[in-house]
C-alpha cells in the first residue's frame, strides 16, 4: 500500500514536470539548426530554461527537491527517447539545471553502485565537462564502474576515444568487452585506426579486443598491420588473430596462415585451418590436406572442415584421402563430404581424385 | 548398584543431551553466518543487476558460445517438449545436445520422426572413455540446424553426460535435466558470471519448484505454490539451500554442489578432469569437487559461483516415498562423494574447501541427521524417564525447532525481498506457515531417509530409485 502510494505520488510529479519540459524541448526556435551556428542555437535556449525554472519554482519550498528529483529522473529517462536538436537541448538543460556538477560529485562516493550510477548518468547527460572524471573513473576498483566510465567516455566523445581508452585500460573483462564492443562496432571503418592504435598496449587482453574488433568489423585496412603484429605477441593474442585475419578474407593473409598451418602449437594450427576454411582458397589445399593426413584428430577435424569450404580443389582432396586406408582420416573425410552434401558413391570425374 | 547405574545412566544421557544442544548451537551460528553472508552475496547480485542489460550479451558476437546437453532415458513422452524448450532459449550462438542413452522406449524414433532427423558421419571422438556412440543425428529443417540428437548405449546419466561433452563443440557446456524447464533467460543469466570474471570455472543457477505452477508450451507462465503439502515444504527446503546456503558457499568459494539439473561449466576443465564419475549417484556434486582440487593442486585461480536469478524449473516428488527415494540418493552420493575426497577434510592446501566446505558437508550435512536422531532419542526417552530435567528438554526444544523455524523464516522473507517468485499474498502466508509446520514431523522424515542412506550405502546400493513423475500440467 505505502509503496503503491509512493508510486502514485512520484507519477503526478513526473506527469507535472514532462508538460514543463515539453515547452522547453519543443518551443520552436529563431535559430533551429543547431549545426549552422551551435553558440547562437545554445544562446537562445536561455529564455526557455529560465521559464522552465520559474515553472518549477511554483512549489512549496518543501516540494522543490521532489520536483528537482523528478525533473533528473524525466530527463534521464528522455535521453534515450530524443535525439537531435532536441539532444542538444536536454543536455542544456542538464548543465543549466546542475545536474552535471552533482552528477561529478556522486563519482567520489564511497559506495560503488553510486559511483557507476554517476558515470552512467554522466554518459546519458552526454557533457564533456565530465570527461576528466570519468578518465579517472577507469582506475577504479570496481569493474562495473571502469566499465559505466568507458561507456559514458565513448557516449560523449565518440570514436576519437577509443584509442586514449583502451590505452589507459589495464585489463578488461569480457564483460567490459561486450559492452564496449556495442559503441565501438556502431562506429564501422571509423573504428578501424583507433583499434589499430590500441594494439600498441602492452596488456594483452587490450590487445586481444582490439583484434577481435578488427576481425568482427573484417575491415581489410587492418590486414597489413595485424601481419605485421601477429609474430610479436602473445599465443592468446596470435589466436585471435588469426581468426581475425580469416573473418577478413583478404589473400595477402595466405602466406602468414601457410606458415601457422606448420606451427608446432596445436591449437594454433587448428586456428590457422579455421582461418584457411573462411579464406576458401584452394592455394591452402595442399597444406590442409596434409594436416589432415598427418596431424592430431583435433587438426583433423578443422583441416576437413577447411577442405570441405575450399571449393572443387578441397572436395577433390577429401574424396582422395577416403582411399588413403586411414580409417580416421577416411572418417573425417566421410563426414564433411556428408555434410558439403557430396555423394561419395556417385562414380568420379576421369582421371579419379589426383592432387 | 542400582544407584550407580542410575546415576551412570542420568550422567550419560544429560552429557549426551549437553552435546546435543551444543551442536545444535554451532549448527545454528553457522547457518545465520551463512545466511548473512548469502544476504549480503544478494543485495550485491541485485545491484550489479542494475548495470546490466542483458540484451547486450544477446547481441554480441563476443558472448561464449554454449553447448546445453541434454541426457535422457525413456523421456518419449516428455521429450518433444523439453528440445522445444531448449531451442528457444534466449542466447546468442547455442547448441543442444540430446542425449538418448539407450532408453527402452521409442524416445529416439519420436525425436527423429518431430525434428526429421538425419544419422550424419560425423567422427565420434571420445576424448573422455564412454560406452559406444551408435549414431549422431542432425535435423533436415534448417530451423533445428543447432540440434544435435546422439544415440548410444545405456551407460546412466554419467556417461550420458560424458558422450554429450565428447560431441559438443562450444567453450562452455550447460548441463541440465531433460525433463527441467529453464527461463528463456536463464541462460544468458548464468553465463554472465563467466563475462564477469575470467577464473570463473562453474556456475550453478537456482532450482525452483513447478509443482503447482501453470505451465503453457514448456513456459511456466504463473507461479503459484503447489496445493499439496509434499511439494510446497520442498519449495522451503529449496530456498535454504539455495538462497541461503549455495549463495553464501559461492560468495566464499566453496561450493561444493551444483545441481545437476542446472549447471554451466568450462568444457576445457570439465575435460581435463576427466568428466562425469559414472560409479556414483552423486556425479553432479563429485565433479564440482573435483574440479575445486584440480585447481587447488595445481595453483590455477578459479571461482565456483552460484547466481540466485536464472531459473530451472523442475518437477517435486509428491509423495513421500518418492521423496524419500530421492532423499536416499543424495546422501548416498554425498556420502561418495566425501569418501572419495576424504583426503581435504581439514586440509590446509585446500583453503575455504578443506577448513570450512568439507567439514561443514561432513559434520553437518552428513553426519547432522545422525545427531539429531541420537538427539531426539536421548532427550526425548531421558525427559519421559525423568533422567533429563525439564531446563535441558526446554533448551533443546529451542535449538533444535526453533532455530529451525526461524532459519526456514528468514529464508522466505529473503526470497520475498529480493526475487518475489510468488506474486500471491496468499502463497506468501502458506509459505511462512509452513516454514513452521515443516519442523514437526516432516523434517523427523527427512532426518530417517538420510539416515537409512548410511545403510544403503554400507549394502552397496548404487541405484538411482524410480523417480516416479507426475509430469507439468499443461
Amino acid at each position: 500500500m505505502r509503496e503503491s502510494t509512493i508510486e502514485s505520488t512520484r507519477d503526478s510529479y513526473d506527469s507535472r514536470t514532462r508538460q514543463a519540459l515539453n515547452v522547453y524541448l519543443f518551443s520552436d526556435l529563431p535559430v533551429a539548426d543547431h549545426t549552422e551556428d551551435r553558440q547562437a542555437f545554445i544562446a537562445q535556449l536561455q529564455p526557455l530554461l529560465i521559464a522552465l525554472k520559474i515553472e518549477l519554482d511554483i512549489d512549496p519550498q518543501a516540494r522543490r527537491n521532489s520536483r528537482r528529483r523528478s525533473l533528473k529522473r524525466v530527463m534521464l529517462q528522455l535521453t534515450s527517447e530524443v535525439i537531435g536538436e532536441t539532444r542538444i537541448r536536454l543536455t542544456r538543460a542538464f548543465e543549466y539545471f546542475d545536474f552535471v556538477s552533482e552528477n561529478v560529485e556522486s563519482l567520489d562516493d564511497n559506495r560503488w553502485w553510486t559511483r557507476a550510477k554517476g558515470c552512467k548518468n554522466a554518459g546519458l547527460m552526454l557533457h564533456e565537462a565530465a570527461l576528466p572524471y570519468l578518465e579517472r573513473c577507469l582506475d577504479d576498483e570496481n569493474d562495473d564502474v571502469r566499465i559505466e566510465a568507458a561507456q559514458a567516455m565513448l557516449d560523449i566523445a565518440g570514436v576519437d576515444i577509443i584509442a586514449p581508452i583502451l590505452m589507459r585500460l589495464q585489463g578488461m573483462s569480457v564483460w567490459m568487452q561486450v559492452r564496449l564492443s556495442r559503441s565501438i562496432l556502431r562506429y564501422g571503418e571509423h573504428a578501424v585506426e583507433p583499434l589499430v592504435a590500441a594494439l600498441r598496449s602492452e596488456y594483452p587482453v587490450i590487445q586481444g579486443f582490439a583484434v577481435e574488433m578488427l576481425g568482427i568489423l573484417g575491415d581489410v585496412k587492418a590486414v597489413p598491420t595485424l601481419l605485421e603484429y601477429i609474430d610479436y605477441t602473445v599465443p592468446e593474442v596470435k589466436h585471435k588473430s588469426l581468426i581475425a585475419l580469416g573473418k577478413m578474407g583478404d589473400d595477402r593473409s595466405i602466406p602468414v596462415i601457410r606458415r601457422f598451418l606448420e606451427s608446432a602449437d596445436e591449437r594454433l594450427r587448428t586456428d590457422a585451418a579455421r582461418s584457411a576454411g573462411a579464406l576458401s582458397s584452394p592455394s591452402l589445399v595442399y597444406s590442409l590436406h596434409w594436416m589432415l593426413v598427418k596431424d592430431t584428430m583435433i587438426v583433423k577435424l578443422a583441416a576437413g572442415e577447411a577442405l570441405s569450404r575450399s571449393g572443387e580443389m578441397g572436395i577433390k582432396s577429401l574424396r582422395y584421402a577416403l582411399d588413403l586406408g586411414n580409417e580416421d582420416v577416411r572418417k573425417v573425410a566421410l563426414q564433411f563430404l556428408h555434410e558439403a552434401g557430396v555423394d561419395v558413391h556417385a562414380p568420379r570425374a576421369e582421371g579419379g581424385d589426383v592432387l | 548398584m542400582m544407584d550407580f547405574m542410575l546415576w551412570f545412566s542420568d550422567s550419560i544421557v544429560n552429557t549426551y543431551a549437553a552435546f546435543i544442544i551444543g551442536f545444535f548451537i554451532f549448527v545454528n551460528v553457522f547457518y545465520f553466518s551463512m545466511y548473512t553472508i548469502s544476504f549480503g552475496a544478494i543485495l550485491t547480485y541485485l545491484r550489479r543487476h542494475m548495470f546490466c542489460d542483458y540484451r547486450v550479451i544477446m547481441q554480441s558476437e563476443l558472448t561464449p558460445a554454449v553447448s546445453i546437453l541434454a541426457p535422457a532415458y525413456n523421456e518419449a513422452a516428455t521429450c518433444i517438449e523439453s528440445v522445444n524448450s531448449l531451442m528457444k532459449l534466449n542466447y546468442p550462438t547455442a547448441e543442444v545436445v540430446f542425449i538418448n542413452d539407450g532408453s527402452k522406449d521409442d524416445t529416439l524414433n519420436v525425436i527423429i520422426r518431430e525434428f526429421d532427423l538425419v544419422k550424419t558421419e560425423r567422427v565420434y571422438v571420445p576424448i573422455i572413455a564412454t560406452k559406444p556412440v551408435r549414431g549422431i543425428y542432425v535435423s533436415r529443417k534448417p530451423e533445428y540446424k543447432n540440434l544435435i540428437v546422439v544415440d548410444k548405449q545405456n551407460g546412466g546419466k554419467a556417461d550420458a553426460l560424458n558422450v554429450g561433452i565428447n560431441v559438443s563443440r562450444y567453450e562452455l557446456i550447460c548441463a541440465i535435466d531433460a525433463d527441467s524447464i529453464l527461463e528463456d533467460d536463464a541462460l544468458i543469466k548464468v553465463v554472465k558470471p563467466f563475462l564477469d570474471d575470467s577464473r570463473v570455472v562453474a556456475v550453478g543457477g537456482i532450482v525452483r519448484i513447478a509443482n503447482g505452477c501453470k505451465i503453457e508450451r514448456g513456459r511456466v507462465t504463473d507461479v503459484r505454490l503447489s496445493n499439496k503439502l509434499i511439494p510446497s515444504f520442498q519449495v522451503i527446503e529449496y530456498y535454504r539451500a539455495y538462497l541461503s546456503g549455495r549463495m553464501g558457499w559461492g560468495a566464499i568459494n566453496g561450493l561444493l554442489i551444483i545441481s545437476g539439473a542446472f549447471g554451466l561449466f568450462k568444457r576445457d576443465l570439465v575435460l581435463t578432469v576427466g568428466g562425469y564419475k559414472h560409479d556414483t549417484v552423486g556425479e553432479d556434486m563429485e565433479l564440482v569437487v573435483r574440479m575445486h582440487r584440480h585447481c587447488l593442486e595445481n595453483d590455477i585461480p578459479y571461482r565456483v559461483e552460484f547466481v540466485p536469478d536464472p531459473v530451472c524449473w523442475t518437477e517435486a516428488p509428491e509423495t513421500l516415498k518418492v521423496l524419500g527415494r530421492q532423499r536416499n540418493r543424495w546422501h548416498r552420493g554425498l556420502l561418495d562423494t566425501l569418501l572419495i575426497h576424504k583426503k581435504m577434510l581439514f586440509n590446509k592446501r585446500y583453503k575455504v574447501l578443506g577448513m570450512v566446505s568439507v567439514p561443514y558437508f561432513v559434520f553437518i550435512e552428513l553426519l547432522g541427521p545422525v545427531i539429531e536422531a541420537m538427539g531426539y532419542i536421548a532427550v526425548g526417552f531421558g525427559y519421559y524417564l525423568g533422567i533429563v530435567n525439564l531446563e535441558i528438554f526446554l533448551l533443546f526444544f529451542i535449538v533444535s525447532v526453533i532455530y529451525g523455524v526461524m532459519f526456514s523464516v528468514s529464508s522466505v522473507i529473503l526470497e520475498e525481498i529480493s526475487f518475489h517468485r510468488y506474486p500471491r499474498a496468499r502463497d506468501l502466508v502458506k509459505l511462512l506457515l509452513l516454514a513452521v509446520v515443516e519442523n514437526f514431523g516432516y523434517r523427523q522424515i527427512t532426518v530417517w531417509w538420510r539416515i537409512k542412506a548410511f545403510w544403503d550405502y554400507a549394502r552397496g546400493v548404487q541405484s538411482w530409485g524410480v523417480m516416479t513423475r507426475v509430469g507439468f500440467k499443461k
